[in-house]
């Protein structure tokens, strides 16, 4: 088990300017109801002053005088009130993977590693918010515990963001379940989540599917190195476990088939397993372009820009 | 035809056990991958155990390398095919060539002296070598091709032979050419009854003439004529004098030139060290001769004085003394050719018969394998890099 580290080396100059490009072509969204209070750009689950009508109801004690639908009052004789969607903003909460599985990088690109991968997803995804209007929070989990910066807006919140990703503790494994507890207090339900992790450990898994099913979105971006896609190795190897330590001798060429069949099951095992919990998942393979999951997320995905 | 002069040396190939196990050892060096994904690797996959080799090209080199130089070690030689059944004759230097070639059977091509390097019989005869005839023929026959057939033509009385009975790694045939004697080599013989002893010495040096008076009592009583010339001077006798005894402190310059020119002395220097004074005999306590220009020397390392040297006092000294003086000491080196013809050994000897070394075409070829080995183990190395 290696050591947890620091400077995870996090640069946002690393995100591509055709990338920074294509998200503004991106919106995040809730198919659920943002609960939070406020003004935004998101259908609130509230009702009451704003552009977008509801319905009509009847009027009320303490209801203003100048929401009364003055005209159906001509026509009915009754006092109907107008109701308006009030828009609210969405809250993003970026659940970051940051133990020594994410270290891993393909042979060709030696110095991007998964972890890096995930760390510019999460800016990307900073920035939409950004665009929008929302507030986004950060929390890492290592085998140094875990890492939080609460949910916030603005441009001095994203360069607090990149702060926090630049001096990442990463490595270790991923800590307990009961560690990770104090975050269910913090992400409020209707919040949007996103987990960016390898999902080689079932502890953030777990803690995805029960986010789910307490009422908050979740999605999920798989974060993979070409190699465990395509095995590419060829001769004798040493195969490193990092978080257990565990090694394999093998013969890679005889094993290339027989790894890919089990590894592509698992995975859509795991791609099922997310899907009855309600949670979008999609897979990042780090020889990728890296907004091709969140185009597969926010363009293509179930959800649709209200506007 | 290649034949190997060490073959002992081969036993050297056990080395070549270490390159594959060199090139086996670097499979297990393995490369090291990080991969997270490593519970989905089957176990089915394990590395093979079947022995497996790298840098199959440059283990070929490595194996050629060693072998060249335990090659090189056997020390390997060609010996040409074409002179292996040429039968040879050899005659001995002082025969008559026409009547060697009467006596020798078939039409053999190869006649020879039996000479040092072999001339060829058309040359002119060399000298008698006399006392080489039995080193020749052995010097011969190791380099002649061993299926080449010898015939040796022979006088019928055969000088230089040695104290080892002939015997040679070939069957030969023995060609004596009858009626032919060489002439005996020129050695002084002393058959005859007659000793001429002269006598030298100094006035300080009396006590060693009833020594040399009582040699000579014993001499005439044992039947020689004797005559002994004695001189209180340190002038030379005549060159016929059988020996010279000389009682005195240190050699004079005559008496030394004499014996220079082929004269046996006997003198004493108690002042000489032992090893000057040569070696004494374990038995009769005689001094060894020492040669001294053509002559010999006996040196007492005591004074000739009975009184003083033990071996002086031995009841055997004229005997032994006589021996001396006569050359008896030479052993015997001439036999009749018919009794002396070689036997035949059947053991491999080693063979140098018009060998051509190879030795710095091997050496040549271990500097090329040895340049192809680095350029390759350079360039694999570059690859692992």
């Amino acid at each position: 088990m290696s050591e947890p580290s620091y400077a995870a080396g996090f640069d946002p100059a690393a995100i591509p300017a055709e990338v920074r490009a294509r998200l503004r072509g991106l919106r995040l969204g809730t198919r659920l109801n943002s609960r939070s209070a406020g003004i935004g750009q998101h259908t609130g689950h509230s009702r009451g002053a704003g552009l977008e009508f509801a319905q009509y109801r009847a009027y009320g004690q303490g209801d203003e005088p100048r929401q009364v639908d003055w005209k159906l009052f001509a026509r009915s004789d009754r006092y109907f009130v107008r109701d308006a969607l009030r828009e609210s903003p969405l809250t993003i909460w970026l659940l970051l993977d940051a133990s020594a599985s994410m270290e891993q990088a393909d042979a060709v690109r030696p110095h991007y590693r998964k972890l890096d991968a995930a760390c510019a997803l999460a800016a990307c995804v900073a920035e939409i918010a950004l665009q929008q209007g929302d507030s986004f929070g950060l929390a890492a989990l290592s085998g140094a515990g875990m890492q939080v910066l609460m949910p916030g807006g603005g441009r001095r919140h994203r360069d607090q963001l990149w702060l926090e990703l630049r001096a990442l503790r990463h490595g270790g494994t991923l800590p307990a379940e009961t560690a990770v507890r104090p975050l269910w207090e913090r992400i409020a339900p209707g919040t949007l989540v996103l987990t960016l992790s390898d999902d080689f450990d079932d502890t953030l898994v777990a803690f995805a599917e029960r986010l789910a099913a307490a009422g908050r979105d979740v999605l999920s971006i798989g974060l993979l190195s070409a190699e465990e896609r395509d095995f590419p190795f060829l001769g004798g190897h040493r195969f490193h476990e990092p978080e257990s330590g565990a090694e394999l001798h093998l013969e890679a060429r005889g094993g290339a088939d027989e790894f890919i069949g089990r590894f592509q099951a698992a995975r859509a095992g795991l791609s099922r397993q997310l899907a009855a919990a309600g949670i979008r998942h999609c897979d990042h393979y780090l020889d990728e372009a890296l907004d091709a999951p969140l185009q597969r997320l926010f363009r293509a995905g179930g959800w649709a820009a209200p506007n | 035809m290649l034949s190997l002069l060490a073959p002992g040396a081969l036993l050297a190939l056990t080395a070549l056990a270490v390159p594959p196990l060199l090139h086996l050892r670097r499979r297990s060096e393995q490369k090291l991958v990080r991969f997270a994904a490593l519970r989905w690797l089957g176990q089915g996959a394990r590395p093979r155990s079947q022995v497996r080799l790298e840098q199959r090209l440059l283990l070929a080199v490595r194996l050629l390398l060693p072998a060249a130089l335990v090659f090189l070690l056997a020390v390997p030689v060609w010996r040409s095919a074409a002179t292996a059944s040429q039968p040879w004759v050899v005659v001995t230097p002082g025969l008559d060539p026409t009547a060697a070639r009467a006596v020798v059977e078939g039409s053999p091509t190869e006649w020879h002296w039996l000479a040092p390097a072999f001339p060829a019989l058309d040359t002119a005869a060399p000298a008698p070598a006399g006392e080489a005839f039995a080193s020749l023929l052995r010097q011969l026959d190791a380099q002649l091709p061993p299926g080449a057939a010898l015939q040796v033509v022979v006088p019928q009385e055969l000088s230089g032979l040695d104290a080892e009975r002939l015997q040679l790694h070939r069957a030969v045939e023995w060609r004596v050419v009858t009626g032919n004697t060489l002439a005996p080599s020129a050695m002084p013989a002393h058959t005859g009854n007659d000793l001429q002893l002269t006598l030298r010495y100094d006035a300080q040096h009396t006590a060693g003439l009833p020594l040399v008076r009582a040699l000579a009592a014993a001499w005439r009583a044992a039947g020689l004529n004797v005559t002994v010339d004695e001189a209180q001077s340190d002038t030379a006798p005549a060159a016929s004098v059988d020996a010279l005894f000389w009682l005195g402190a240190e050699l004079p310059e005559p008496i030394r030139q004499w014996a220079r020119a082929g004269g046996t002395l006997i003198a004493a220097d108690p002042a000489a060290p032992e090893q000057a004074a040569g070696t004494s005999d374990a038995d009769t306590g005689l001094p060894m001769p020492i040669t001294l220009g053509r002559g010999r020397l006996l040196l007492f390392s005591a004074s000739l004085d009975p009184a003083h040297n033990a071996a002086l006092r031995n009841p055997e000294l004229p005997t032994r003394l006589l021996t001396l003086l006569r050359h008896d000491a030479t052993p015997p080196d001439r036999a009749p050719a018919a009794s002396v013809s070689p036997l035949r050994v059947t053991d491999t000897a080693p063979n140098t018969a018009a060998a051509t070394s190879l030795d710095t075409w091997l050496a040549l070829l271990a500097a090329l394998l040895f340049l192809a080995e680095r350029i390759l183990s350079l360039r694999a190395a570059r690859q692992r890099t």
